[in-house]
């Protein structure tokens, strides 16, 4: 069974010694500080100082960050704190774009065509999709790229902070947004402090004591 | 491409300002090029004529006095780098002419006895250039080139369909400007003779009446009509020389200092693109080579502040593309493709109208394209590498 396995990992100056396991279509919420440094590691934005990282079949041994983001590209799909998004375009463009930049072609294929369809009907984002960025609401962007994070069908998807900036109500229909996506069997990590976020994973890791590097 | 578009939309205006500083710098260091390199490359000339490069001389403005008519046909002819070829049309009319109307140009009118006829002011440069060859008797010798008046016999020589109405010796009554001149048949052109005039690049010769140009020993009075229309028929001239259309306007501007005559143009050799090319050529050294420093320098310095601009505008897509597992190598591919696009829109752009301002002269072109080149893959370089301290900052 294809997981994602860390050993003694460390991120000089984050943290240290840190094991962890998540199985194939778990939802796994990351807490404590450097939660995000942490799911960034997963999520090969970040090189290990020390340990292994283990992910399916790769073993992480390269130092370089750009060998790394072949793997985000091809098995993950990734929601920073920061909603980035381009105001003057519009939805459909700003879940296209990424795509377009990685193939040098200017048309989706009939096959992304139809998941483009399939995920803005599942999240309810299928009405806006010709609408400017600029006029959608925070909910409204954490959807859109959630299901730009979700276009080339990732099996692992890796959220930082999904409360940030959402309302309680917002944060609970978006948090059944990643239910529907779950269901397709994809394995969820989230790094939050938030309650509610951490009660609807089958599993919390805490990152504490000795796993965190003074300052 | 559709990847490039999106990238060029976020920061159209900054890629407009950096292409019109990059087409700036282009054009300077082409126009540098230019100064420096027609000490090696001259400019081509105008049209050929006996393997040389062949200009007309027109008088313009107000009609000018004989004395400065004679002071400018000394001038010419003592000039060593240029030929001076006189084959000017003229106004010739033969009393009691039997010839038939195709000897009289269209609408000239007789005068009294004098019918009009074709006739030609030539110099000694006629033959030689137009290899010009009697069917019988001889062309004019050096010394028939003087003044004439109505006590001296004028040699003339025919044109082939002449022969049927005269011989060699004949005498004729003809009027020129208005002068009365006593004329003497000394040759007949060979049958099929063109010749060059300024009027027309080839004109048959049969029907022509050839008269010596008028070299005058004393300068005539100012009321002298005929010596006048004559000096006039022979400063409207052709230029025959190896001198290119700059070289050419370097050579009439020593020709006008010396006769202090200055109302004239020549033909071949003027336009707004041969006046460009000259002043570019003319420029001062150093001011030329000082703003070529500054364009460099200046560039460089813009491509600086443009770049911290574009990168502001770039921001979020880079985050996105990122995020999505793009490696940076791979966003700064395309960059790579936008900024070079940009810059060979600004190298190609300048060098249409500086091509033609120099008459497509090639070795300058390639030095440009070479050092414009290099010059765009330093901008380029310099793009790449603030681009990537940028991204680096803005790294998750």
């Amino acid at each position: 069974m294809s997981k994602i396995q860390l050993k003694y990992a460390a991120v000089e100056p984050y943290f240290q010694k840190v094991n962890l396991v998540v199985e194939k279509g778990a939802s796994l919420a990351i807490t404590g500080a450097y939660r995000n440094e942490l799911l960034q590691t997963i999520g090969c934005f970040r090189v290990l100082t020390n340990g292994t990282y283990r992910l399916e079949y790769h073993q992480n041994e390269t130092k370089d960050v750009g060998d790394l983001a072949v793997l985000r590209q091809t098995k993950m799909g990734y929601l920073p704190a920061q909603d980035e998004f381009l105001k003057d375009e519009t939805v459909l463009e700003n879940i296209q774009l990424p795509f377009f930049f990685q193939t040098g072609t200017n048309k989706l294929p009939g096959a992304r065509k139809q998941r483009l369809d399939q995920l803005s009907k599942l999240i309810g984002m299928h009405e806006l999709l010709g609408k400017k960025a600029v006029h959608l609401n925070a909910f409204q962007i954490k959807c859109m790229a959630l299901i730009r994070a979700c276009l080339h069908a990732p099996s692992i998807l890796l959220i930082e902070e999904p409360e940030k900036a959402l309302t309680e109500a917002q944060l609970e229909k978006f948090i059944q947004c990643l239910r529907s996506v779950k269901a397709e069997g994809v394995t969820l990590i989230i790094s939050s402090e938030n309650p509610t976020v951490c009660a609807s994973c089958q599993a919390v890791f805490e990152l504490t004591g000795e796993q965190i590097l003074s300052n | 491409m559709r990847a490039l578009y999106i990238l060029h939309k976020r920061n159209r205006k900054w890629n407009l300002i950096l292409m019109a500083a990059a087409l700036l710098c282009f054009s300077i260091v082409y126009f540098t090029i230019l100064h420096t390199a027609y000490k090696s490359e001259p400019a081509k000339g105008g049209t050929t004529f006996a393997g040389q490069n062949n200009y007309n001389l027109t008088l313009i403005g107000e009609e000018p006095t004989i004395e400065q008519l004679e002071r400018f046909n000394q001038a010419l002819q003592n000039n060593k780098q240029l030929t001076v070829y006189t084959a000017s049309p003229i106004p010739v009319f033969i009393q009691k002419f039997s010839g038939d109307e195709a000897f009289t140009p269209e609408n000239a009118k007789a005068d009294g006895q004098y019918i009009p006829v074709y006739g030609l002011q030539v110099n000694a440069a006629a033959q030689k250039l137009n290899k010009l060859e009697m069917d019988a008797g001889t062309f004019f010798k050096q010394e028939d080139f003087k003044d004439y008046d109505d006590k001296e016999v004028m040699p003339v020589v025919l044109g082939s369909d002449y022969y049927q109405l005269y011989d060699i010796g004949d005498s004729l009554r003809m009027r020129i400007y208005g002068q009365d001149i006593q004329a003497k048949i000394i040759g007949f052109l060979k049958s099929e003779q063109m010749i060059v005039t300024t009027a027309l690049p080839q004109m048959s010769a049969g029907h022509q009446v050839l008269v010596p140009s008028q070299q005058y020993r004393q300068t005539p009075s100012e009321d002298n009509v005929f010596a006048k229309e004559s000096l006039i028929a022979s400063a409207n001239t052709m230029l025959v020389t190896n001198a290119s259309k700059i070289g050419i306007r370097d050579i009439m501007l020593e020709v006008s200092q010396q006769s202090d005559f200055w109302s004239f143009t020549i033909g071949g050799a003027g336009g707004i693109t041969v006046n460009i090319y000259n002043k570019i050529l003319k420029a001062n050294s150093v001011l030329v080579y000082g703003l070529f420093l500054i364009a460099l320098v200046g560039m460089f310095i813009a491509v600086q502040r443009i770049q911290k601009r574009r990168n502001e505008g770039t921001k979020q897509l880079f985050r996105i593309l990122i995020t999505s597992g793009m490696a940076e190598r791979e966003i700064r591919k395309y960059i790579r493709i936008e900024v070079g696009i940009l810059l060979g829109i600004a190298l190609i752009l300048p060098a249409i109208p500086f091509m033609v301002i120099s008459q497509f002269a090639i070795i300058p072109l390639v030095l440009y394209l070479v050092l414009g080149a290099m010059i765009g893959g330093g901008i380029l370089w310099r793009v790449l590498r603030k681009t990537t301290i940028e991204m680096e900052q803005e790294h998750v």
